[in-house]
């Protein structure tokens, strides 16, 4: 009956709480919205990174395997049925490698980079592409006479075209092959000079480690690891070094977990938001129905009942007003995620926003309702 | 003993006010009492202390062998429940429950099954010729509507004191007479107290108390 009594209180009097169901469902819409965006946000991040080392390995071999070819290092890599692509690829950054002064002969410009030792198989497991060249020669095997050129690098050399240009490393002549666009126009990769590893011997610019990257089908590497160790490297597997990119799941979770701390935050202030209105909303509302409670009371109606009565009104309007609110939320970032072409992730818990308003009309109705059963009845046989 | 016996009852207000100086006064079961009085005088005062409403600062109100004035806050809301209904001069309906409504909440909290409560307001209703304004909100009603809905949910749980202060005050006189008429005839086991400045009115009771400056200073059988 008191459930009943409320909703009636609630439904009749619908436009002396559209205040309070309004803040209520603003709050509720604005935390759904947000907590749906914050874990897309974390999804697509997860995912748009995974595309780019979507179950990488990269594996850090001794000196000693510069000796070995690429393809004599990597079958034993490829028997393995997880790996898609593999190759050298060891950037400036990887194995120590020193600065080398570059100077384009065509344009006569000079710039220091870093050298980085490749292979095709390496560029292919980058995913980087050539913009403009093609793949250092066969023939360049045996006798190295080519690279290829980042792109940044590129444009500080002033290199468009590749064909004919030549640039000098530490007074060696060697040919654009190409020009190599990587991922990012900000890596390491585009502002270096790409050689393969019988170049940089004579260069003198080998590394003294060689880095091989190897992609392997996502959630494999770990399991991987260690068996890829042992065929790089068998007779010192203990001496490679495996670093794992993180797994596409680990990453949205990590991702979402850091910004759970902000999303605790502003959901608090908006249920704090909420309660303040309701609190209010309710105080006036029990000022309004002074004579209504004293009715009550004159009739024999107990304190607890006209308590309860109150809170039961708070938390209808609370739970209706968020559920509402929770839902017009949902609509809104769905359809804003179909505009914007975002897939729209939304974590299970969001389904208890219209308890959490319930809970929150319960406990906040409970001062104004506590309120209400200190109105004397006998105030009723001096009002008009 | 008269079902209702108030014994030197007293009303006193800080710091020096007296509202109603040693009232004594006995009703019996069927009786109807008008309380006269100017403005101010006490009368509702008087009226509060009957209904349980407030407590007094001396005396003694025995209701059906209670020493009422002895009750705590929350013993007086039960026995008001279970011995008194109120009619108040302003209606005093509650303006979001239809008038159906507004007599189940009396007989709800009488403790009536709740498969009862429906058709006992409706037969309330009708007996107070409101068989059209069932599902009427008090807003929609007039003045005599109103009150007979406010008589219908005193009389409904058939408490065997009714209070009344100032019944027919907003009313107009034809509209007071009928309204006066259904109370009276709606409530024959019952003590009826009625405050009124209105002769009429007072004349249609039993008896009629004076009180003057908080005193009962006279006492009529009609």
């Amino acid at each position: 009956m008191v459930v009943v009594d409320a909703w009636r209180a609630v439904a009749r009097r619908w436009h002396r709480n559209l205040l309070m169901v309004m803040a209520v469902m603003v709050s509720a819409g604005t935390a759904i919205s947000l907590i749906a965006f914050i874990h897309s946000a974390a999804y697509r991040t997860a995912t748009t990174l995974t595309a780019l080392s979507a179950g990488s390995i990269t594996a850090t071999l001794p000196a000693v395997t510069w000796q070995t070819a690429d393809e004599e290092l990597l079958a034993a890599v490829r028997q393995f049925p997880q790996v898609t692509s593999a190759g050298t690829m060891t950037l400036p950054g990887d194995g120590g490698s020193s600065s080398v002064t570059i100077h384009s002969t065509r344009s006569t410009t000079t710039a220091r980079a870093g050298v980085a030792v490749v292979t095709p198989g390496g560029i292919d497991a980058r995913k980087a592409r050539l913009t403009a060249g093609t793949l250092p020669g066969a023939a360049d095997v045996t006798q190295p006479t080519s690279a290829l050129v980042g792109r940044r690098l590129a444009r500080e050399l002033g290199i468009g075209d590749p064909r004919g240009a030549v640039v000098e490393v530490n007074g060696v002549p060697i040919g654009v092959a190409g020009i190599l666009a990587d991922s990012d126009e900000g890596s390491i990769l585009s502002t270096s000079l790409l050689v393969e590893p019988a170049l940089a011997t004579r260069l003198g610019v080998l590394p003294p480690s060689r880095s091989v990257l190897i992609n392997v089908t996502p959630g494999t590497a770990e399991q991987l690891a260690n068996d890829l160790a042992a065929a790089l490297h068998p007779r010192a597997p203990e001496e490679v070094g495996m670093s794992i990119a993180p797994s596409p799941r680990t990453l949205q979770d990590k991702l979402a977990a850091e910004s759970a701390t902000w999303v605790t935050v502003i959901t608090a202030v908006l249920g704090a938001v909420s309660a303040f209105t309701i609190v209010t909303t309710m105080q006036v509302a029990i000022q309004e129905r002074r004579r209504e409670i004293g009715i009550r009371r004159a009739i024999g109606t107990r304190a607890s009942r006209i308590a309860l009565q109150f809170c039961c009104e708070a938390m209808v309007t609370g739970g209706a007003a968020s559920a509402f609110g929770a839902a017009l939320g949902a609509i809104s970032i769905s359809l804003w995620g179909a505009l914007a072409g975002w897939e729209i992730v939304m974590p299970p818990y969001v389904l208890l926003i219209p308890l959490a308003g319930l809970l929150i009309g319960g406990l906040s109705g409970l001062v104004p309702a506590l309120l209400a059963t200190k109105i004397d009845p006998a105030e009723l046989l001096r009002t008009t | 003993m008269a079902y209702l016996q108030a014994e030197s009852l007293r009303r006193e207000f800080p710091p020096a006010v007296v509202a109603l100086a040693d009232a004594t006064l006995e009703i019996e079961l069927g009786e109807s009492v008008a309380i006269c009085g100017r403005s101010g005088s006490g009368k509702s005062t008087l009226l509060a202390l009957l209904g349980l409403l407030d407590a007094p600062s001396g005396g003694s109100c025995r209701i059906d062998g209670v020493a009422t004035e002895q009750l705590r806050r929350r013993q007086r809301a039960e026995f008001r429940r279970t011995h008194i209904g109120f009619v108040f001069q302003s209606f005093h309906l509650i303006p979001h429950l239809t008038a159906t409504e507004n007599v189940i909440v009396a007989l709800d909290t009488r403790g009536t099954r709740r498969s009862q409560q429906r058709r006992r307001a409706v037969a309330e209703l009708e007996r107070v010729g409101l068989a059209d304004r069932l599902n009427s909100l008090p807003v929609t009603m007039s003045g005599g509507e109103q009150q007979r809905v406010a008589i219908a949910r005193a009389v409904a749980t058939a408490p065997p004191i009714l209070l009344c202060d100032e019944p027919t005050g907003n009313l107009d006189s034809t509209t007071a007479h009928d309204v006066l008429e259904i109370l009276l005839t709606a409530t024959t086991a019952t003590a009826v107290v009625i405050v009124t400045h209105e002769e009429a009115v007072a004349s249609r009771c039993d008896r009629t108390v004076w009180v003057n400056d908080g005193v009962l200073t006279e006492t009529r059988a009609e």
